[in-house]
């Protein structure tokens, strides 16, 4: 009886427990941020807690509720509808189009009409922002994809010169595989926003005419290209499908020589895998037979949630700017030298034009043949699919009918998005 | 036979619960001379016949005198019996105990009435209060109603209302955030059309359908064994059954590390045995994806279904065997002609159950592959969320969500049909 | 169980009792059958063991074959120091734990009401309320999630309490309530229970309400332990709708959280350590309940 007595009572308490800790609203206004690093890269942490501690100083009564999240499309939709998204988040731009068009964000043409750091960052990220002349986002930091490769293996086999041309991934790869059994070329993932530089550099164009078109020679000769890296050359370790944490973690442990890869990843790679940054040098991606230079950039941006209230929305702003203003940028600068870490372009504004530093000579300059995405609000939804029944197939099938699968793709393309 | 085995393990419990009590009632009250019909005895092989009837005999008698006693009628009599038999001298507790023993175990006397016969004696009784037990009947259906209803409002709110909710949403255009509009049978023509859905459902059909061929007959395989195993069985049961307990997360996370086509496990080990590399893409072939999917499945499940067959071994008379034995039948055909016979109420359930799980699948297809490669092993549940989150038609896949539901039903339906005789009798 | 059959070694076999073993071909079949069974259960510990041997493994060995793994092993027991920091463990075990014994805690009591009322009170619309509640069963929760999933965006009940749910424990707790599979299994429980004894305590002055607490749920208590540890396990393990529902890292549950944590991109031996971390409770867990949960399993499958 005793037991059971006992027993009830902790039914009781695990009932009330609840309500007890759903306590009532809080005095202090909540801004919730999603830009805080993972809790895996302390230093990184501790320099934006420091940011946040000024922040708060500032605005008495505010309070910055910090989340780290990885950015996963169908997760932020499910977020964002729920009414109850995070006040700030630091999105890739690809995804601004489309979750604009759903109106999760908030239109934001008056904060940034008087704001004069605008005038800083690169225009080809403020064009992956607008849609019909509306700002949905303020551009964070900006990056094109880029060729790492390790110093190390290059100069164990003898390679001297980093690849220029396609060919040469080729040549390199077979140089490294022979010299150096179970260490391979280069790992690629299916992944459009890589596969893109290489449709580009092969004269291809994803968007013609306000639609999207990828039946065309350049994207089958791209294809052709990566199908025979993996099948003809065995350019890749042998596995038919990388996700991106693979690659970074088979590159960070010196098994593969090459990756092509965008300065954000960096810190990730150096920070969580243990890539030694002496070891990795950063060249332009090698360019096809064509001679067309071509890069994707890609960047992140802040948005602002639209379902919020005006009082917030301008706090939200207020936050926004902060982080971007030249003085937190330059005491962020600053606190890392301090700390010892390695600096990348990944985590200041692109204003800041970090690019200058010595580790990145090699691609200085190069953003002015950077190309930008389509802004056509299906387009996130379009290149998954093209990740998962055109990449994916040719990284899993020796024997593929490029024109066929192209074919099918765009009959579904077709069927699906141009209704 | 089905029964037999469902009402015995049925009982399991409750008669553990009443053997406690038996066991508390014979300590507080040791003077009196009652015996237990547990049976601790070894016995040869040839009195094992006899052992077999008086187990059938116990068996049968509390499912009589006990769980089969008629509602209202037996409320008179009850009241009656327990009043006049008990002694006052035992505490309210005590005087229930035994009531209970007294119904458990019975009584030769008592059960020799038929229940008409008890009523008789009492009809002034009845008389007098019969306007007070009316009243006492509307005051205990009310309180019934009061009990059930926060489980009604429960149920209403979180299975009804969502349920109705899928169903109209199904017949609108909705795109998460936007307002939905009514657009006829629009999404399920749409779906009708949509290769992607059904291959979703082929997938979780063929998932569901390595799940039963595999994992329905290795652990039965298993089962024969571990049942008659003389030294080790509770480590083999805990070994085989510890995957079933390990949630899903944890469980797809460490197997997409095994299945991992370069560096996992299972190619290395392969390519140690072997002499040369190995590189079977466990999760990145489109042919071999649902395979290992489904791999993780019967690992999950063996241990599960394992103790499932030995509980319904426990069933089966062991006279059979004897029989068997002395005519000199092999193993396989005991097997195949005493074992899998009478196991086939078990093996059902087993097989239906795995069957919607495999349906059901979410959790496993979302970590290790999300659908990939190529969409080969995209199952129903990823694809409905796929729909209504990363393509934001809700409608859509509210539309997937009703062909779903018809499908575990008419699966769950098949399923009574097919044990039929078992639902019927409680 | 087991205790008895090593007693009296003959008791409970059926295709191998011990005078047919005696024969020379039933001896082979018997320890070929037992070798592969028990090798069997060395491949279903397999994954386990790989975990923990990755989760030790110095960081530059994880892509190594296998023989230069076994060549150049280190024991590191640092990536558990690592994950446990990366990962607030404590809260999330925390939130699981409240998650999952609130949900337990509120099933049993609404369920165990309904059960006894069903069984023994007979409300008015018995049949009516029966079939409803029956009917509930055969709805797989993926296809109510996402109409719940707006229920909890825009809570109200009959236009009060309007409330947004989303990213609160309510949201996970709420929906779970509703499992009337445990209405039946404590229906089919309740009517086994004698009605004189009921009958007895009425003549002895209880109250219904005090019959009910004071002696169905004591009576019950096995049957309670074996529903309430089941579910928890069942809640605990939940990892589609707290995905849905939850977006802040202190509401997450255990599950949700090392996802979480994984998919930010950790090093295979940091996200083992982790995994191993995360399933610790359900070891000790079924350590401890291991008998009340085979039974419990038992009989639930096989009342269905």
């Amino acid at each position: 009886m005793k037991k059971t007595i006992i027993f009830l009572a902790g039914l009781a308490v695990m009932l009330v427990f609840p309500v007890i800790a759903l306590r009532a609203a809080e005095t202090d206004t909540v801004l919730t941020v999603w830009n805080m690093p993972s809790s895996a890269d302390e230093k990184q942490l501790q320099v934006w807690n420091e940011e946040k501690a000024a922040f708060e100083k500032m605005f008495p009564g505010v309070k910055v509720n910090g989340i780290s999240r990885e950015y996963k499309p169908q997760e932020f939709v499910s977020v964002m509808a729920s009414g109850k998204g995070p006040d700030v988040v630091h999105v890739p731009i690809s995804a601004i189009p489309s979750m604009a068009k759903f109106g999760f964000l908030a239109v934001l043409n008056e904060e940034t009409d008087t704001w004069t750091q605008k005038d800083y960052m690169p225009s080809i990220m403020w064009d992956a922002v607008k849609m019909d002349n509306k700002i949905y986002g303020i551009p964070y930091d900006s990056y094109f994809t880029t060729l790492f490769y390790r110093k190390d293996i290059f100069e164990k086999c003898g390679i001297r010169q980093a690849p220029q041309t396609w060919q040469d991934i080729i040549i390199y790869s077979e140089a490294i595989n022979k010299k150096m059994p179970g260490t391979w070329g280069m790992a690629l993932s299916p992944d459009m926003s890589t596969f893109i530089d290489f449709i580009w550099q092969a004269g291809g164009d994803i968007y013609a005419r306000g639609e999207v078109n990828l039946n065309n020679n350049g994207v089958v000769k791209a294809l052709q290209f990566w199908h025979s890296l993996k099948w003809k050359y065995n350019v890749m370790p042998p596995q038919n499908i990388f996700y991106e944490s693979d690659v970074e973690q088979l590159f960070a442990a010196g098994k593969i020589a090459m990756m092509p890869g965008v300065a954000k990843r960096l810190p990730v790679m150096s920070r969580r895998y243990g890539l030694d940054m002496a070891n990795v040098e950063i060249v332009p991606l090698p360019q096809g037979d064509t001679g067309i230079k071509a890069w994707h950039a890609g960047g992140e941006a802040f948005i602002i949630n639209a379902g919020i209230t005006a009082e917030k929305k301008k706090l939200a702003w207020e936050y926004v700017k902060n982080t971007i203003s030249p003085l937190t940028q330059l005491s962020r600068f600053m606190r890392m030298k301090e700390l010892n870490m390695i600096i990348f372009p990944g985590d200041f504004s692109c204003a800041t034009n970090l690019v200058n530093r010595p580790e990145f000579a090699n691609i200085k300059g190069l953003i002015t043949f950077a190309h930008a995405e389509p802004t056509y609000h299906k387009w996130p939804m379009i290149k998954e699919d093209f990740n998962r029944y055109v990449l994916e197939k040719i990284f899993i099938n020796a024997d593929v009918d490029y024109g066929q699968v192209l074919n099918d793709f765009m009959e579904r393309v077709k069927k699906e998005y141009n209704e | 036979m089905s029964d037999d085995i469902f009402g015995r393990v049925g009982n399991d419990l409750s008669e553990n619960a009443i053997k406690g009590m038996v066991d508390d009632e014979l300590k507080s009250h040791k003077k009196e001379d009652v015996s237990l019909p547990i049976i601790k005895l070894k016995l040869a092989p040839t009195v094992d016949n006899v052992v077999d009837i008086k187990k059938k005999e116990k068996k049968e008698k509390p499912k009589e005198s006990v769980f089969q006693v008629p509602g209202a009628p037996g409320l008179i009599s009850v009241k009656m019996e327990s009043t006049v038999r008990l002694p006052d001298t035992l505490t309210p507790s005590q005087k229930l105990k035994k009531a209970f023993r007294y119904r458990r175990y019975g009584r030769p006397a008592r059960q020799t009435l038929p229940s008409t016969v008890i009523v008789k004696p009492l009809p002034e009784y009845k008389k007098q209060d019969m306007m007070k037990l009316k009243g006492y009947k509307l005051k205990k259906s009310l309180l019934g109603a009061q009990m059930v209803l926060p489980a009604l409002l429960v149920f209403l709110l979180f299975s009804w209302l969502p349920i109705l909710k899928t169903f109209t949403i199904a017949f609108q255009k909705f795109e998460t955030i936007n307002k939905p509009v009514y657009v006829g049978l629009a999404n399920f023509t749409k779906i009708l059309y949509d290769p992607k859905f059904w291959e979703a459902c082929a997938h979780s059909g063929i998932l569901s359908a390595i799940v039963i061929a595999i994992g329905t007959w290795i652990p039965l395989f298993l089962a024969l064994y571990v049942y008659e195993v003389r030294r080790g069985s509770s480590l083999l049961k805990i070994l085989y059954f510890i995957p079933f307990l390990t949630p899903a997360v944890p469980a797809a996370i460490l197997w997409k590390w095994i299945y991992s086509q370069g560096f996992g496990l299972i190619n290395g080990c392969l390519s140690f045995i072997l002499g040369h590399p190995v590189a079977i893409g466990w999760l990145t072939d489109s042919k071999l994806v649902l395979l290992s999917i489904a791999i993780v499945f019967i690992w999950k499940n063996t241990g599960w279904a394992m103790l499932i067959y030995m509980a319904g071994l426990q069933n089966i008379p062991k006279n059979l065997f004897e029989d068997a034995s002395l005519n000199g039948a092999s193993v396989w055909s005991k097997i195949k002609n005493i074992i899998v016979p009478s196991l086939i109420p078990v093996i059902m359930a087993v097989v239906f159950i795995q069957i919607i799980n495999g349906m059901q699948v979410f959790t496993e297809v979302y970590i290790m592959t999300n659908g990939g490669p190529e969409g080969s092993s995209e199952v129903i549940a990823t694809y409905m969320y796929k729909k209504a989150f990363l393509y934001m038609d809700i409608g859509y896949a509210s539309g997937v969500a009703v062909f779903f539901l018809f499908l575990l039903v008419s699966i769950t339906l098949l399923r009574m049909n097919l044990s039929g005789g078992k639902r019927s009798n409680r | 169980m087991a205790k008895k059959k090593r007693n009296i070694p003959d008791d409970g076999t059926y295709i191998f009792p011990a005078y047919e073993l005696k024969d020379r071909n039933n001896m082979l079949i018997y320890r070929i059958w037992g070798a592969v069974v028990f090798a069997g259960a060395f491949l279903t510990a397999l994954p386990f063991l790989w975990m923990l041997i990755t989760a030790v493994m110095p960081t530059e060995l994880i892509f190594a074959p296998i023989t230069k793994i076994a060549a150049g092993f280190k024991v590191d027991f640092s990536h558990f120091a690592r994950a446990w920091e990366i990962t607030p463990f404590l809260g999330y075990f925390l939130n699981s734990i409240l998650v999952a014994g609130s949900v337990v805690a509120g099933q049993i009591l609404i369920s165990a009401m309904a059960a006894y009322s069903l069984s023994k009170l007979r409300p008015p619309m018995y049949q009516v309320i029966m079939a409803l509640l029956l009917s509930t069963i055969l709805i797989p929760f993926e296809t109510i999630a996402i109409p719940l999933y707006l229920f909890m965006r825009d809570f109200s009940i009959a236009g009060f309490f309007k409330l947004n749910l989303i990213n609160t424990y309510w949201a996970l707790i709420l929906p779970g309530l509703a499992n009337a599979f445990n209405i039946f299994i404590f229906k089919s429980f309740f009517d086994k229970l004698p009605n004189d004894f009921i009958e007895a305590a009425r003549v002895d002055g209880y109250s219904e309400i005090s019959i009910f607490f004071k002696i169905i749920i004591p009576i019950s208590r096995s049957i309670i332990t074996v529903i309430a540890i089941l579910n928890f396990v069942t809640i605990w393990n939940s990892f589609f709708w707290p995905l849905i529902v939850t977006n802040e890292p202190n509401i997450y549950t255990l599950m949700l959280g090392i996802y979480k944590i994984i998919e930010e991109g950790q090093p295979w031996n940091v996200v083992m350590a982790a995994v191993t971390i995360s399933m610790v409770p359900t070891i000790v867990g079924f350590a401890i309940f291991q008998k009340q949960v085979m039974r419990g399993i038992l009989f639930t499958t096989l009342q269905e």
